[in-house]
């Protein structure tokens, strides 16, 4: 029976987590796991959250166009991935004074809209919601929490509604961990970790009252602070948006959201795990626009950072991790604070993400995933395109010929966003090449620097990736094959031998049971 | 040096039994080194990989090469040193017979093995169809 976990992301910062985690149920971390993950933000068009979709979509079509979906184990693309996700509509009522009926309400409640002039500021009443709360967490928390009872409410057949009767059966057959992944330095992200485990509880409620979630499930966070800056706005900018988050103020944001929610007692009660991560400078700078600040919409697609990758693998922690811990954790109301600090010299290595006990399966999985986007992704390769062109029956290997040609198609858009894809003959840098660049390039983030210095196909055609994945002077060096004799072999001719010698697994869906059968190969001759 | 000549039937008799020894050598050898051409030659990735039709063009040239040149030798070399027409016609018969049985060996041999070994490059040169 598949483990089920819940995972939410929120604003920009969340959907970029989400993709690492997606990553991560790619490589093959989350084997024999439904994954339920809910994508939360408010700006639809953010180029972020088109990105996540594009990501979830290829993922989901690699494993079957119109077939049924299941948990596999020991493979690539093993989890079984079930999207869900939910935007307040904003289109036509976008800002907080026509949510409210200001105007009217004013005359009709003056008492009603005295709290509201308590609270907000003029600007922020008036602020386009569209691209997000823009660091105004008290209004995002109540806009937030009443979007999703709203939701609930009236969308019968909604996304959120699917998301929370999947908890409620979770939580009547067992105790479900809900992560979820947001920053607290914006606006989205910061406003709702503190209010949807009570948001969640309520729509259950109305949904059914055969269980308590909040008291069922364990909850747990990612407190991630500032880690980005990009472009101070220009005066006219500030006057046209009325009010901008700026990166100026993430380290007083995240400051202040972390008093919060250490004084908070909902949020130490509700919560059993926080994880904290940040970076010391905000040097990195994501965004594509250098000379302006893009608020929100699909200009709005920065770059992934290492740190989302971290925030992943909290998530990875958090449903791993004992329940007989959170369950203390629970019965005591105990909130557990985690942080981990990398080694001085900078360099992020496999232990630092999972840990001694899982570094091993991680570097496995992470450096034959990579192996396995040059056999994907390169003509010159292009195992999956061989299969269905019917060259395995050269070999003697029937059935794959009738893949389906949307599942490698999709398979291939996902390598491309993982690795690196090809635009008007340009390489442009996936997901893995992003992290690297943000951890400093070179030797600093887990694998050999040659793995991301070419700049041409060519340069990626002669990049030997069978001995070249892992750094030198690593744990995992020796994790290579030979390529031959005297270089007489070459690298497609070992693993292809090999491949043909791979026992044919016991997988239905042809897409998955090739990629199967690439794990397997790649285990043997990297000798895992 | 004194030439060799076959001048009795005894001793061409002796010559037909050993040119058919020396054909089953023949065809096993053409067989080694078709196989280790066949391992030489790399698998090629991308669509369409040509290296299986390259196997089975060595495959083809080795036997007919050995075939044809077995034949030659024997007709050129071999059939002079017979002194008496009778005697070099049966010769020359027996000389078709073992060619074709080299033929014979290497083909069957060959697609024996191959169909032992189908998922590999030697299995890949054959024809036969997967039983999976």
């Amino acid at each position: 029976m598949p483990q089920q976990v819940f995972i939410i992301g929120i604003g920009g910062t969340g959907m970029r987590c989400i993709e690492s985690f997606i990553h991560l149920c790619a490589m093959g971390m989350c084997d024999d796991t439904n994954v339920h993950m809910l994508a939360l933000d408010t700006d639809k068009e953010n180029g972020n959250f088109t990105r996540l979709k594009d990501l979830k979509e290829a993922y989901l079509k690699t494993k079957g166009v119109n077939k049924n979906h299941s948990a596999l184990k020991e493979t690539f693309f093993s989890a079984n991935l079930l999207y869900y996700q939910f935007s307040p509509d904003y289109s036509n009522i976008s800002t907080f004074d026509a949510i409210f009926d200001y105007e009217s309400t004013k005359y009709r409640n003056p008492d009603e809209t005295a709290i509201a002039d308590l609270l907000l500021t003029k600007a922020a009443k008036k602020f386009d919601l569209k691209h997000g709360y823009r660091a105004q967490t008290h209004l995002g928390s109540m806009l937030m929490y009443h979007s999703i009872i709203n939701d609930v409410l009236i969308n019968e057949r909604g996304d959120l509604k699917r998301f929370v009767q999947e908890l409620i059966t979770a939580s009547t057959a067992g105790r479900p961990r809900i992560f979820i992944l947001g920053s607290v330095f914006g606006g989205t992200g910061a406003s709702s970790i503190p209010i949807i485990p009570k948001a969640i509880r309520k729509a259950a409620s109305l949904i059914s009252n055969a269980t308590d979630i909040e008291q069922n499930a364990f909850f747990g966070s990612t407190i991630l602070t500032s880690y980005f800056s990009f472009v101070l706005p220009s005066d006219d900018e500030k006057a046209k948006q009325k009010l901008i988050a700026t990166s100026d103020k993430f380290s007083l944001n995240s400051q202040a959201a972390m008093m919060f929610y250490e004084a908070d007692d909902t949020v130490k009660q509700t919560y059993q795990k926080f994880y904290m991560m940040g970076t010391e400078t905000l040097e990195w700078q994501p965004s594509k626009f250098k000379d302006k600040t893009i608020t929100g919409g699909e200009d709005q697609e920065n770059d992934s950072h290492y740190i989302e990758l971290l925030a992943a693998f909290a998530a990875y922690d958090f449903f791993n991790v004992n329940e007989l811990e959170l369950k203390r954790l629970k019965d005591e109301k105990k909130l557990e604070y985690l942080y981990r600090t990398f080694d001085d010299n900078g360099k992020i290595n496999f232990i630092d993400l999972v840990g001694s006990e899982k570094k091993e399966e991680l570097a496995k999985k992470f450096g034959l995933f990579t192996a396995m986007s040059y056999l994907t992704l390169l003509d010159k390769y292009d195992l999956f395109g061989q299969a269905q062109n019917g060259d395995l029956k050269k070999v003697k290997i029937d059935g794959y010929e009738d893949i389906d040609l949307e599942e490698v198609k999709n398979l291939k858009i996902y390598m491309g966003l993982y690795h690196f894809y090809f635009r008007n003959g340009i390489i442009k840098d996936g997901w893995l090449r992003q992290v690297h660049h943000s951890a400093g390039d070179g030797d600093k983030f887990l694998f050999s620097p040659t793995l991301f210095s070419a700049k041409s196909v060519k340069e990626l055609e002669k990049f030997e990736f069978n001995d070249s994945i892992y750094q030198k002077n690593s744990d995992f060096e020796t994790k290579k094959f030979r390529t031959g004799v005297l270089g007489m072999g070459s690298l497609y001719n070992e693993f292809f031998s090999e491949f043909i010698k791979t026992p044919e697994p016991d997988i239905t869906n042809k897409c998955e049971k090739l990629i199967k059968r690439t794990y397997d190969t790649l285990c043997k001759i990297y000798k895992f | 040096m004194k030439r060799e000549v076959y001048e009795s039937i005894k001793q061409v008799d002796t010559l037909i039994g050993e040119t058919y020894l020396y054909a089953v050598f023949v065809a096993i050898i053409a067989l080694a080194v078709a196989y280790v051409i066949a391992r030489l030659i790399k698998w090629k990735g991308g669509k369409n990989d040509s290296s299986p039709l390259k196997r089975r063009i060595w495959f083809i040239g080795i036997g007919l090469f050995a075939a044809i040149y077995f034949f030659l030798y024997n007709i050129m070399v071999v059939s002079d040193k017979i002194t008496k027409d009778p005697l070099e016609d049966k010769f020359r018969i027996s000389n078709i017979i073992a060619t074709l049985s080299i033929l014979g060996i290497y083909i069957i041999l060959g697609g024996i093995t191959m169909l032992i070994f189908r998922r590999s490059k030697w299995g890949s040169i054959s024809v036969f169809k997967s039983n999976n």
